[in-house]
């Protein structure tokens, strides 16, 4: 059962990069084909007369706009690779956090136990859920940006300096240490989006969900990870492949990442 | 003329390179190499990032497990010292009484050796019989006899039990400080620069204090163990050969008792408490002591469980069983709960009215020990217990400077360990940092518990992992505070009194608990 779950996983994460990245060959396949027939038409019959001045601008010009959307699709799915790591370490800290909790002896929970998911008073819960989230602030937007998104605002009503003001508030320039009010600040701010959309579920020695666990057993964390596309064009544009919207036909388009860990559980 | 030339040179060449338009691709090419490999930087970036992360926890986490598995090896072998200096005890106890009881019971036997002279069939076989028994136990009795050096006042054994607390003593103290030693040497095999073990007593350390948790007890802690029956392995009578010493000894020191030959106290706990020779204090008093035999008969009620009254007419059955004493059955003797080694044996019995009953005899028989050090010294105020020696083997207990509660112990028996590795795993630092940053340091807590007992008399000590309680609820911050130490120690806060700045650090107190539990994840 273990097996057969963590290969579906693999296989599902596959299946949604495929079609794009076959996407992508296909674009730039058109896009040079497309570029070299057009300008081979335009040398032969109709501007013969004239020369072949300019034809490689109308080449580039033409090709210029499949090869930005493919150099920002490439960016996109490297992303999401780059996401995927990181919620793979997500998924070890909450397998570490729920092998340190779940043997705990807590108000409402007994060791050994935690409460359905559901229950929002659990504190066993909350520890696991939070360890995720922690885990997943760096591939998670800012509230401000996210907000920003979900407005669907046209990056280009910012200017260039309003961006890099907005970026300098994050992020630190080469060779800049970060602030620790700095770090509050951005951690707090991407934090929400983290909390919001990072969820995990605990898997028993037999592979099903359950929320009673024997001693001494393995347990397993699968974490679940909103993440959000927010690559201009690439994003919605791959998005409307293989991702969702965050409400039906509205706002902009996350792709789930999920990932598992298993580890052995302390002692209670 | 020069000039000119020079002129429609450079014309003719801007012309040339208007006119070409060869790199315009490659520039964009160029472009996208290097986007592409920024992101192919980014990527690397973050799986050395999140696999550093990863090794450091595991670092961590051996780190303490092995420093505290340092703890839980200490407190296994003070576990097995102090269980050995019970069961030397409990030898120095049967071997003194083995010395006084044989003469008597040889004389009892020489007694009745001419007695069988009287009888009128087997003359000879009784006196054979009687022969045998006094030449066995006057060879048994050479044997205790060369003993004697193992079992005399500070004999062997006494100092060997004595060494066996000054070993504990010494594990005590060594054994956490071996414990952090390991746990940098794991901490640094797995990946750290540095390992740094703080169990929890370290914040509040004192040098003239072990790190475990453990006191000096006292003889009398010892005594206690072989009174009570904790379990069957502590229990002396339950050493193999030991309980055939103890029913050999029934016999015969009940009937020195009888004929009030024997140095001996004794009482029954029931049918007549204040026995033959008096009560207990009564007996010490008179200069007996060197043990003290309890010999106490249970009548347990037919409703006894472990046997069914469907017992066959007739039939009789006797088991050893371990039963613990109720009030519908028998007041334990001695505020005990659980009597070790009582057999029991029921019978039908017909009754004057012609019917069948079944009855149940339960027998109940131990070593108390009262007073070890023999006969040479005096004896006990009544009621005192065992004497207090410092000449005496201690047995080293749980607990440290009257911290006594189980969940107190339970806290110092914590330990954290913090992992710190000086590179930072990047490519290019400064560039692709996650907010996150390096993750240079990693912190791991474990916690040393015993599966069997809560107690230093059983060796099953081991080590899990736990959440990190010590960071959240202020041991590690206790040395640092305000209130406790630090700088009021220093006497830099004289002036400030002491409510205001009890306000002040719980205020921060609590924000940075607050602070550090949200961000605890583990």
């Amino acid at each position: 059962m273990d097996v057969a779950h963590y290969t579906f996983l693999r296989i599902e994460f596959l299946r949604a990069i495929l079609p794009a990245a076959l996407g992508c060959a296909g674009f730039a396949v058109m896009s040079l084909a497309s570029g070299r027939f057009l300008s081979a038409c335009a040398r032969r019959r109709l501007l013969r007369p004239l020369g072949d001045h300019g034809s490689s601008e109308l080449e580039f010009a033409l090709a210029l706009p499949w090869f930005l959307v493919s150099v920002l699709v490439t960016i996109q799915m490297t992303l999401m690779v780059n996401a995927m790591l990181v919620v793979d370490y997500a998924a070890f800290c909450a397998a570490r956090s729920a092998a340190v909790w779940l043997p705990q002896t807590v108000p409402n929970e007994a060791a050994n136990s935690i409460a359905p998911p559901d229950d929002t008073d659990s504190e066993k819960w909350s520890r696991i859920r939070r360890a995720a989230s922690l885990s997943c602030i760096p591939i998670s937007p800012r509230l401000s940006s996210f907000a920003g998104g979900f407005l669907q605002l046209p990056a280009a009503a910012i200017t260039a300096e309003q961006f890099q003001a907005l970026a300098a508030l994050g992020d630190p320039m080469p060779g800049q240490t970060i602030s620790p009010l700095r770090l509050g600040i951005d951690t707090l701010d991407k934090w929400f989006y983290s909390a919001l959309f990072t969820d995990v579920s605990l898997y028993g020695q037999d592979g099903m969900p359950r929320t009673d666990f024997p001693g001494d057993t393995p347990v397993t964390a699968r974490v679940a990870h909103k993440f959000y596309m927010n690559v201009p064009f690439a994003g919605p544009l791959m998005g409307r492949v293989f991702g969702y919207r965050y409400f039906w036909l509205i706002g902009p388009y996350y792709v789930e990442l999920s990932s598992s860990y298993t580890l052995q559980m302390a002692h209670s | 003329m020069r000039g000119g030339l020079s002129r429609v040179t450079a014309a003719r060449a801007r012309r040339g390179l208007h006119a070409d338009d060869g790199g315009q691709i490659s520039a964009l090419a160029v472009l996208s190499a290097a986007a592409f490999a920024c992101l192919l930087l980014l990527v690397i970036n973050t799986g050395w990032a999140t696999s550093g992360k990863i090794e450091m926890q595991n670092a961590a986490d051996a780190s303490v497990l092995s420093g505290a598995t340092w703890m839980a090896r200490g407190l296994n072998i003070i576990s097995v010292n102090n269980v050995t200096q019970v069961q030397l005890l409990a030898l120095i106890i049967v071997l003194r009484a083995l010395d006084d009881a044989l003469p008597l019971a040889i004389l009892t036997l020489e007694i009745e050796l001419p007695a069988c002279a009287l009888l009128l069939w087997g003359a000879g076989v009784c006196a054979a019989i009687i022969t045998k028994q006094i030449a066995l136990l006057n060879g048994v009795k050479n044997v205790i006899d060369g003993l004697s050096n193992l079992y005399e006042d500070n004999g062997l054994l006494w100092r060997t039990a004595k060494l066996l607390g000054t070993w504990s003593k010494f594990i005590a103290y060594s054994f956490p400080l071996i414990g952090m030693a390991e746990a940098h040497r794991i901490a640094t095999v797995d990946g750290a620069d540095v390992g740094l073990l703080i169990p929890a007593r370290l914040p509040s350390f004192q040098i003239d204090k072990p790190l475990l948790p453990v006191h000096e007890g006292k003889v009398s802690d010892l005594c206690a163990r072989l009174d009570g029956p904790v379990s069957d392995l502590e229990t002396p009578f339950q050493i193999g050969s030991l309980l055939f010493v103890n029913s050999g000894l029934n016999l015969y020191l009940h009937l020195a008792v009888l004929s009030n030959k024997a140095n001996i106290c004794e009482g029954t706990a029931k049918s007549d408490p204040q026995g033959p020779l008096g009560s207990v204090a009564e007996c010490l008093a008179k200069g007996g002591g060197t043990a003290y035999w309890q010999h106490a008969y249970y009548d347990t009620k037919p409703s006894f469980s472990m046997f069914p009254p469907d017992v066959p007419d007739g039939a009789e059955r006797s088991e050893k069983v371990s039963y613990p004493c109720s009030a519908d059955i028998a007041p334990c003797p001695f505020g005990l709960t659980k009597c070790g080694g009582m057999s029991v044996s029921s019978s039908n019995q017909q009754q004057p009215d012609g019917t069948y009953k079944n009855v149940y005899v339960g027998h109940v028989s131990r070593w108390q020990f009262v007073y070890a050090l023999g006969k040479d010294q005096p004896p006990p105020p009544a009621g005192s217990g065992p004497t207090e020696n410092d000449d005496s083997p201690h047995p080293w207990l749980l607990g440290a400077e009257g911290r006594l509660e189980t969940e107190q112990i339970q806290k110092d028996l914590r330990s954290m360990a913090v992992a710190y590795r000086r590179r930072e795993m990047h490519v290019a630092p400064g560039y692709f940092v996650t907010p996150w940053g390096a993750h240079k340091i990693s912190y791991a807590q474990a916690r040393v518990y015993n599966g069997t007992a809560f107690d230093t008399f059983t060796s099953d000590w081991r080590v899990t992992l736990d959440r990190t309680s010590m960071l959240e609820d202020g041991t590690l911050l206790d040395g640092l505070r305000f209130g406790q130490g630090g700088l009021q120690q220093a006497k830099v806060l004289d002036k400030v009194p002491d409510t205001a700045m009890s306000k002040i650090t719980d205020f921060f107190g609590a924000i940075v608990g607050r602070v550090l539990e949200t961000l605890n994840n583990h």
